[in-house]
């Protein structure tokens, strides 16, 4: 009996540790616009704003863990991927509007170089670059719009609201 | 076998002499970018010739493996054979040009240099060493990190490589010993809470996982660059107490 109770009791303590982090981490994202795999390229070319070509340089891959305050207490997130900057260079562009030229969310540096992020950390299994990308060539697929936030959850700000980025990519050969 | 005279559209004009293989000089009025060799076998690399029947385009380098008789100053070169390399011969130098680059790199690679550790954080003694050899030593908590990486390239090619850790410590940094000015990102040079580090060749000192974020950790760091492949940023860290 006294067994069972203690084996209950740690049940629901690790119940209650891991449910909120996986709960908060869920519903915070929203789908991405599309998948690559089974939509295939027509489909998120017709869903993004911008369409760029071209063979990484760097990747930088930030990690961190989102903390948000409610009052006296402090939610935490476990660690984990923020998202990713990618500097290219021999830039082709498939579909690329003047405006983001202009406005970004890409900073292109005028040498045939150009400074990409990924949209958001929630999308981190589709978007985020295997670490042997560098010298590889790769076409990404991005936006440059907020993407529609998802409702809040306890409080916490909805993780997709950044301006824009990589939503998707595929390696060229 | 004569060269196809200027004016023909195969042999455009500069003057000068050139060496051929030691052998013979020929002497031009122009550089000799295309003459025609009916006798050379058919070759399928790009840029020696587009056909047995019409004529041969030789780039620099082939012309050097091309035998030409001298002529009368002023006239085009006559050539006596065409040396051109019969397949079995190019695969067998194309062989040995890759028996060569292989032994060459794996030299290359056996050599490249990379400035060993500091010192070893790892024990007591390690860390008073660090704490000796360091520029700057400062403490906070990890909150975010950035792992870097960027192609590598060697003779044979190029490949991907981690370059370094950037560290972003918490507003509970403080500093331990001196000042650190150039061990921050480029891009953020303002940024007091960011260090980065010092080299890819200290990795197994400073390389710092997502899975330590919300820990207290110690850098110690330099200033200047220390060896080869090495710059400004912390050398070795130190994981501290909650």
């Amino acid at each position: 009996m006294r067994a069972t109770h203690i084996t209950a009791l740690a049940v629901l303590h690790v119940a209650m540790l891991a449910a909120p982090a996986v709960s908060l981490a869920q519903g915070l994202c929203p789908p991405p616009p599309c998948d690559l795999k089974k939509e295939g390229p027509k489909a998120c070319e017709a869903k993004a704003t911008w369409v760029l070509e071209g063979t990484v340089e760097s990747l930088s891959d930030n990690f961190s863990r989102p903390c948000q305050r409610f009052g006296d207490s402090r939610e935490c997130l476990p660690p984990g991927w923020a998202g990713a900057r990618v500097g290219l260079r021999e830039l082709q562009a498939v579909k690329m509007p003047i405006r983001v030229i202009i406005e970004g969310p890409l900073i292109f540096t005028g040498d045939g170089k150009a400074t990409i992020e990924s949209a958001n950390r929630c999308w981190e299994e589709a978007i985020r670059l295997p670490t042997h990308s560098p010298t590889k060539r790769v076409r990404f697929y991005g936006m440059d719009k907020y993407q529609t936030p998802p409702t809040q959850l306890h409080g916490w700000p909805p993780s997709a609201s950044r301006d824009g980025g990589y939503f998707a990519y595929e390696f060229i050969k | 076998m004569r060269v196809a005279a200027p004016g023909e559209g195969t042999l455009v004009p500069f003057g000068g002499s050139i060496s051929l293989a030691g052998t013979r000089k020929a002497h031009f009025n122009g550089p000799l970018t295309r003459l025609r060799c009916r006798a050379c076998p058919r070759r399928g690399r790009r840029g020696w010739h587009k056909s047995p029947q019409t004529g041969i385009q030789l780039s620099h380098a082939d012309f050097f493996s091309t035998l030409l008789e001298p002529s009368d100053r002023g006239q085009p070169p006559v050539v006596r054979q065409c040396s051109l390399p019969r397949p079995a011969e190019a695969l067998l130098y194309r062989f040995a040009v890759v028996v060569c680059s292989l032994f060459f790199c794996s030299a290359a690679l056996a050599s490249y240099p990379c400035t060993p550790p500091i010192c070893d954080p790892t024990t007591a003694d390690g860390l008073r060493q660090c704490a000796a050899k360091a520029d700057w030593i400062t403490e906070g908590t990890i909150e975010q990190l950035t792992d870097n990486y960027g192609p590598h390239c060697e003779p044979f090619g190029c490949s991907s490589q981690w370059y370094g850790v950037t560290v972003t410590l918490g507003t509970d940094m403080k500093m331990l010993k001196g000042a650190i000015v150039a061990g921050r990102p480029s891009d953020m040079p303002g940024r007091s809470d960011m260090v980065k580090s010092a080299s890819h060749c200290f990795s197994r000192f400073v390389k710092i996982t997502p899975a330590m974020i919300g820990q207290r950790v110690r850098l110690f760091g330099t200033e200047k660059s220390v060896g080869p492949n090495t710059g400004p940023g912390f050398f070795a860290f130190e994981m501290l107490a909650q």
